[in-house]
């Protein structure tokens, strides 16, 4: 995985997910972290959706694991991210997960595509033989 | 039951939230649509419409600040059943934020008839149900 050696702010939110309703919690997180850090109310609900998509992935198909929530301060801009691990079975195929209509779990399979769609940077460890930890970033 | 907000609900106060208008069911969906609250409302206005027969079922999201693509799937399976139980199903006043959304997520609600408003709605449903189905 890249490092882009950003700065993270101590000020991250960790979120496990083990039951669905986390996931819930997950976003209601996120909405308001994105709310502090000034994002507009309309990109506040879409980087949302895109958390709410993660935290599922992890209980779908890991069953457990975290969602950790990130101020990022680069320059003079700042931004928000997203991290989902989870130690399940991980991605055999990336590029496939990340294509409009695959599945493998209950869900429609659009989750990672719109998670790239939404967010403007996406980072994947493909080299993990097994569990997950993908990095989503957005800026203000 | 609690929701993700906090706030407790259960598949009686749900159930409230239906109501009958002449040969239509109108179902507002709630602000903060999680996974449990669409699913129980699904399931309730699925026998609703079974113990019914309404000519058409509204799902009204004006109030739906946040859908990800499980909720709307769970909206697709809904409408399918609604049409298998031989009612018109529609989905009316979807907001600007989550219409991005959903074009972002790529969802698409191709059981659910879309209409920009609830009046929209009406009209469509009263236009589909007095026309005969080929």
């Amino acid at each position: 995985m890249h490092d882009n050696r950003r700065s993270v702010s101590d000020q991250e939110v960790v979120l496990e997910i083990e039951e669905e309703s986390d996931v819930a919690r997950a976003v209601v997180a996120a909405q308001r972290y994105l709310q502090d850090l000034g994002f507009d109310r309309s990109r506040g609900f879409l980087v949302a959706t895109a958390v709410s998509e993660l935290a599922r992935n992890i209980f779908v198909h890991a069953g457990a694991g975290r969602i950790t929530l990130g101020r990022l301060d680069e320059d003079d801009r700042l931004g928000f991210e997203v991290v989902a691990e989870d130690e399940g079975p991980g991605i055999a195929d990336y590029e496939l997960a990340f294509t409009d209509g695959y599945s493998t779990g209950q869900s429609l399979g659009l989750g990672l595509p719109g998670v790239r769609r939404i967010m403007d940077e996406v980072e994947f460890d493909a080299s993990r033989e097994s569990g997950t930890r993908i990095a989503a970033r957005t800026w203000r | 039951m609690t929701g993700s907000d906090g706030s407790t609900y259960d598949a009686a106060e749900l159930k409230l939230l239906i109501q009958r208008s002449g040969r239509f069911m109108i179902a507002p969906l709630p602000a903060n649509l999680d996974t449990h609250r669409a699913e129980t409302l699904c399931e309730i206005v699925v026998a609703a419409v079974r113990a019914e027969s309404p000519q058409a079922v509204i799902f009204d999201a004006s109030s739906v600040q946040l859908m990800d693509s499980l909720v709307a799937d769970c909206l697709n399976r809904a409408g399918r059943m609604i049409r298998v139980l031989g009612s018109k199903a529609f989905l009316s006043g979807l907001p600007p934020v989550l219409c991005s959304t959903l074009v972002q997520l790529d969802v698409r609600f191709p059981d659910l008839t879309k209409t920009g408003n609830l009046d929209h709605a009406f009209e469509s449903a009263s236009r589909c149900t007095t026309t005969e189905d080929p």
